[in-house]
């Protein structure tokens, strides 16, 4: 279980000094697939920063398992694949087991994975000669390999095509059933939020949090996506979005 | 195939130019409207290297070489220590960075009595003034490219609990390679430029030393002959440093 408590956290920069959140408070349940959504600048991925232990809050507690978190306690994708250029594929997605010095342990899981994902054949290859989605699902195959319970992930999709988006989502979803990790998703798609997740967290401007349960059964299709019910909440946020906007 | 049409494309007209250039200066000097003790003809060039061939190669070519590579070897290794020091200490970077800086607004040529003081005519004094022009881009090149590494990729390390010895090994050090070739590859032709100038400055052997003797002898055709040697000599240095260069940042995006 994972839960923030309280946290408050302010950006300073020399005499500028910028209050980001401020008495954050939310509990993600293990195995859950929850979506953190809300408008640019309300401090999602300084959430996601703090989790991850990069950033320190100024107030508050973030306990993992009751225990304050750290650095290394859970799988982190940033918004941008930031794959090594100068790495193999493999080598890219060994990269966390490298520093946790296991690598020799991980290589034959790694090859794995890679066939899964559809990326058989491409361990040697650099990440120059991969197309957006492939890169995207390397950089997701590296934060599984973390090996960690908790995978935070900053708009993974938000660079790709409407097309390889729908790909990268089924994709995303049948892992996630496999593995049963706990996801804390960022993203700027409502669709994409509903479709995935068993929560919805909307980050008011106020700081304030508003959880939606999206409760549709799993495993789900791309059906789902017009029936009258899922509709309706999304209508919900929608407004809810807006209302924010202005 | 396709590699010789690129290479006349990239450097036909170039190559052109420079047999037209060649050939007017031979009919300029020939016709005697300069005298050949100012601008030797370009076939008086040729056959002065021609009949020198195995001293020039062999003697000074060697001996300038020599000190170039010594110079320039320990510029590398000194100027990445320096860099990497600067790049993990504020402090080392604050007493550092401005002496380095100063060592380059000292006129080189001011500096070769003590030099010569120093380690008299021997290769060190030579050597001293390469290490002292290379090192500069050397220093500043690997710091800077230390420096240039995207934040996100730290953050991004860290949060796998890597330590700061790891996010140097596994980012800084592979993120820095490209602008300290760059660095590298002025610093080669800077090395050779040094290596000429501490056999101006006192020696008995290299291709500074040789064209000094040449102009001291009005040989204009021995002079041009040195410096189109070491000139051909820091486009090889040069070429060599960008296949290097090539092959180690090979997998790169462009």
């Amino acid at each position: 279980m994972l839960e923030l408590k309280d946290v408050s956290y302010t950006f300073k920069d020399g005499q500028k000094v910028n209050p980001v959140l401020q008495n954050i408070n939310l509990t993600i349940h293990r195995g859950e697939f929850v979506s953190l959504i809300g408008k640019s600048g309300t401090g999602k991925s300084t959430i996601l920063k703090l989790i991850a232990g990069l950033l320190h809050a100024d107030h508050g507690s973030i306990l993992l398992d009751d225990k304050p978190i750290k650095l290394g306690d859970v799988g982190y994708m940033p918004q941008h694949d930031l794959l090594f250029s100068w790495r193999t594929i493999l080598d890219n997605i060994l990269l966390p087991t490298e520093i946790k010095k296991q690598k020799k342990v991980k290589k034959q899981e790694a090859i794995q994975w890679l066939e899964k994902v559809g990326l058989a054949g491409y361990e040697k290859a650099y990440p120059k000669e991969l197309s957006g989605g492939m890169r995207q699902r390397v950089a997701f195959l590296r934060t599984l390999l973390t090996g960690k319970n908790v995978l935070l992930l900053d708009e993974p999709f938000g660079a790709l095509d409407a097309l390889t988006k729908k790909e990268m989502q089924a994709w995303l979803l049948s892992i996630w059933q496999e593995t049963k990790q706990t996801v804390i998703f960022i993203t700027h798609d409502l669709e994409e939020a509903l479709y995935l997740s068993d929560r919805v967290m909307l980050l008011h401007p106020d700081d304030d949090l508003e959880e939606s349960p999206i409760p549709f059964e799993r495993p789900r299709s791309r059906d789902l996506l017009y029936q009258q019910d899922f509709t309706r909440i999304r209508k919900k946020l929608e407004d809810r979005l807006r209302h924010d906007e202005n | 195939m396709m590699k010789i049409k690129s290479f006349i494309r990239l450097y036909g007209l170039f190559a052109i130019f420079t047999v037209i250039f060649l050939i007017a200066m031979e009919a300029v000097v020939e016709a005697g409207f300069v005298p050949s003790y100012i601008i030797p003809a370009p076939s008086e060039v040729y056959r002065a290297i021609i009949d020198n061939l195995s001293s020039l190669i062999f003697v000074h070519l060697k001996v300038t070489m020599l000190e170039l590579g010594i110079g320039f070897i320990l510029s590398v290794v000194i100027g990445v220590i320096l860099a990497v020091a600067m790049f993990f200490s504020k402090t080392i970077e604050k007493i550092i960075y401005p002496i380095v800086l100063i060592s380059q607004t000292i006129p080189i040529i001011a500096l070769s009595p003590i030099f010569v003081l120093w380690f008299g005519y021997t290769i060190w004094s030579k050597v001293a003034v390469t290490f002292l022009i290379a090192f500069f881009p050397i220093v500043v090149g690997c710091y800077d490219g230390l420096r240039s590494g995207n934040s996100e990729y730290v953050d991004l390390l860290r949060s796998m609990g890597a330590t700061k010895w790891q996010i140097f090994t596994k980012f800084h050090v592979s993120s820095a390679l490209p602008v300290f070739f760059s660095s590298l590859k002025l610093a080669i032709v800077y090395a050779l430029i040094g290596a000429t100038i501490g056999e101006w400055l006192g020696a008995s052997e290299g291709l500074g030393y040789y064209s000094r003797r040449m102009s001291g002898q009005l040989n204009a055709a021995g002079v041009f002959a040195a410096i189109t040697i070491l000139s051909i000599a820091g486009i090889i240095l040069f070429i060599i440093m960008s296949l290097i260069e090539k092959r180690l940042l090979r997998n790169r995006r462009s």
